[in-house]
């Protein structure tokens, strides 16, 4: 920027093209997941009914991210990654089965491994070791501005749950929503 | 742009000396320089701040209601605004508007930044909030450098501050990782020699280091930081003799040393609540700190210093009255005390301030 400008067309090139690269590298990223993961249906909990739609995005809640549900090591700190193993109990009913600092070497294969961020702690007592709240990127779903009162109606008796996409090394992503096994969106994933 | 009224006023007495310039014809150019710096200067603000607008304005697009559009026109509307602010900015900046093109930097990595969360919200990505404005400023770093950008770089420092503060308050303790990203952002200050910027970086470490009181032993680690503060002065005060071919370095030092140790010590006085005694003897380390403080930049002209205090020696006052209110200590024998004390300091500090101010005079 210092001399003359012009013949710093390639430097402009170079920062807005690794800018789009990483762009583009997120929602290739993305898109692998949710077209390659494994997909599994989980029932969603409404964390608070009256604010399931908060603005313009759904909170999920979900069995397995119920608070303090997950046994812990001692020295598990929030913020530390962490892979949670989830067992099927009944259909779209997921529970948290184990939980390790790494991924798992091997698991039963109707069991799947997701990966989170620990949120909170709750240290060990008498009654039971030390166990940890985690977020696993997959609590928010974004809807178009003014469709949450619709929506809200709609899903006020009807059970709603979560299409996810999970990937070999943890990752989670949120595919769809259905609300009473009917697809809420459909999204082409481009 | 300072640089060159500066470098004109210095070429100005050479000419005026060497003959070549009338003193009527040295006044209408100085007068223009003034009013040209004016007239630019508050263009290139404006310009840098419609940039913060647009940028706005394209965050907040976030809310709006593009659900109905394809994602790929979506992604393709974000990669497109970005390149057009980057290309508008080698526009402005071949027709020698570089404060203009600057402004364009800065929506160039608004924009990108934007379109890091809206591609999180088209795919409902939720994870980790920092990590996205880590990702941010990487971009920032990137173009501050690429395109040696002053204002794009300082985006970037308070980004990285941003992100700090995120991960320390989801961890309700120190972020020490922050320090790294920040090393890098005040080295790339110091390469573009931009005094602004490596104040932003003092400004930013000095807001850590105040925080390690609250955030290191339980809460209560504001001795630490006071001793950090006055390494910093003593720093300061080492360096200015050792290497006195540095000024424009130590005074700059020894302030942010001084509102270190400053923060420090108030937090012992008033938030940590001590005995009594350990109260009292702080409160008039904290009184005498102050005149030296006063003293030490009005001897050597430094006025941040002699203002920071000023500032300190307020707030203490301030702050006993407020603490000692409605205490066992409401006495009027303590406000006598503590009355006769503070104007016998306060006669003290008037001394010295005169005794500077006719030294300035001579």
């Amino acid at each position: 920027m210092t001399k003359s400008f012009a013949r710093s067309w390639p430097a402009i090139a170079l920062v807005a093209g690794i800018q789009t690269l990483v762009l583009c590298y997120i929602v290739y990223d993305r898109v692998m997941l949710l077209s390659r993961g494994r997909e599994i249906v989980a029932e969603v909990i409404p964390i608070d009914p009256r604010d399931l739609f908060r603005g313009d995005y759904v909170t999920l809640g979900y069995a397995f991210t119920r608070s303090g549900d997950v046994d812990v090591s001692e020295a598990t700190n929030v913020g530390d990654r962490i892979f949670v193993t989830l067992k099927q109990d009944a259909p779209e009913k997921w529970a948290v089965a184990a939980a390790s600092r790494d991924y798992p070497a091997s698991t039963a294969p109707e069991n799947i491994v997701i990966k989170g961020i620990v949120s909170q702690v709750y240290p060990k007592n008498e009654t039971s070791p030390a166990r940890a709240s985690i977020r696993y990127g997959i609590e928010s779903y974004f809807i178009p501005e003014g469709t949450g009162r619709k929506l809200e109606q709609d899903v006020r008796d009807k059970k709603i749950s979560a299409v996810l996409a999970v990937g070999a090394s943890g990752e989670v992503a949120i595919k769809s929503l259905k609300i009473d096994g009917k697809l809420f969106v459909e999204e082409p994933l481009l | 742009m300072w640089d060159y009224k500066k470098r004109v006023e210095q070429d100005l007495v050479r000419w005026r000396e060497a003959g070549w310039v009338t003193p009527a014809g040295e006044a209408a150019i100085r007068s223009d320089l003034t009013a040209g710096a004016r007239t630019l200067g508050l263009a290139n603000a404006l310009a840098i701040l419609s940039a913060v607008l647009i940028g706005f304005a394209v965050m907040s697009f976030v809310g709006a209601n593009w659900q109905d559009m394809p994602r790929l026109l979506r992604l393709g509307i974000l990669i497109g605004s970005l390149w057009a602010s980057y290309g508008l900015a080698g526009a402005l900046a071949s027709r020698g508007m570089a404060g203009f093109a600057h402004a364009a930097i800065l929506l160039g990595v608004a924009i990108f930044g934007a379109s890091i969360m809206l591609v999180s919200q088209m795919y409902h990505m939720d994870g980790n909030p920092p990590d996205a404005v880590l990702l941010w400023a990487a971009g920032g770093l990137l173009a501050g450098c690429v395109l040696r950008s002053n204002p794009a770089l300082a985006l970037t420092m308070v980004l990285v501050v941003i992100w700090g503060i995120m991960e320390a308050a989801i961890r309700g303790q120190v972020f020490w990782p922050f320090l790294g990203p920040w090393a890098i952002v005040s080295a790339a200050f110091y390469w573009r020699r931009w005094r602004p910027g490596l104040h932003l970086s003092g400004l930013a470490l000095t807001g850590f280091v105040v925080s390690l009181g609250y955030l290191l032993n339980h809460g209560h680690a504001h001795g630490l930081v006071v001793a950090v503060g006055l390494l910093v002065v003593g720093a300061s005060l080492a360096g200015s003799q050792l290497r006195p071919d540095l000024p424009g370095l130590w005074p700059g030092v020894l302030n942010y040393g001084i509102v270190i140790a400053s923060a420090g010590l108030l937090a012992l006085q008033f938030v940590n609540d001590p005995s009594l005694d350990v109260f009292v003897l702080l409160a008039v380390l904290a009184l005498m700190a102050s005149l030296a403080v006063i003293y030490r930049g009005m001897h050597t002209g430094n006025g941040i210093a002699v203002w920071l205090g000023y500032l300190g020696f307020s707030f203490e006052v301030l702050s006993i009255y407020v603490k000692t209110i409605g205490t066992l200590l409401d006495t009027s024998l303590f406000f006598l005390i503590a009355g006769l004390l503070v104007s016998a300091l306060a006669a003290i500090a008037y001394r010295i301030h005169s005794k500077g101010a006719a030294r300035e005079a001579a």
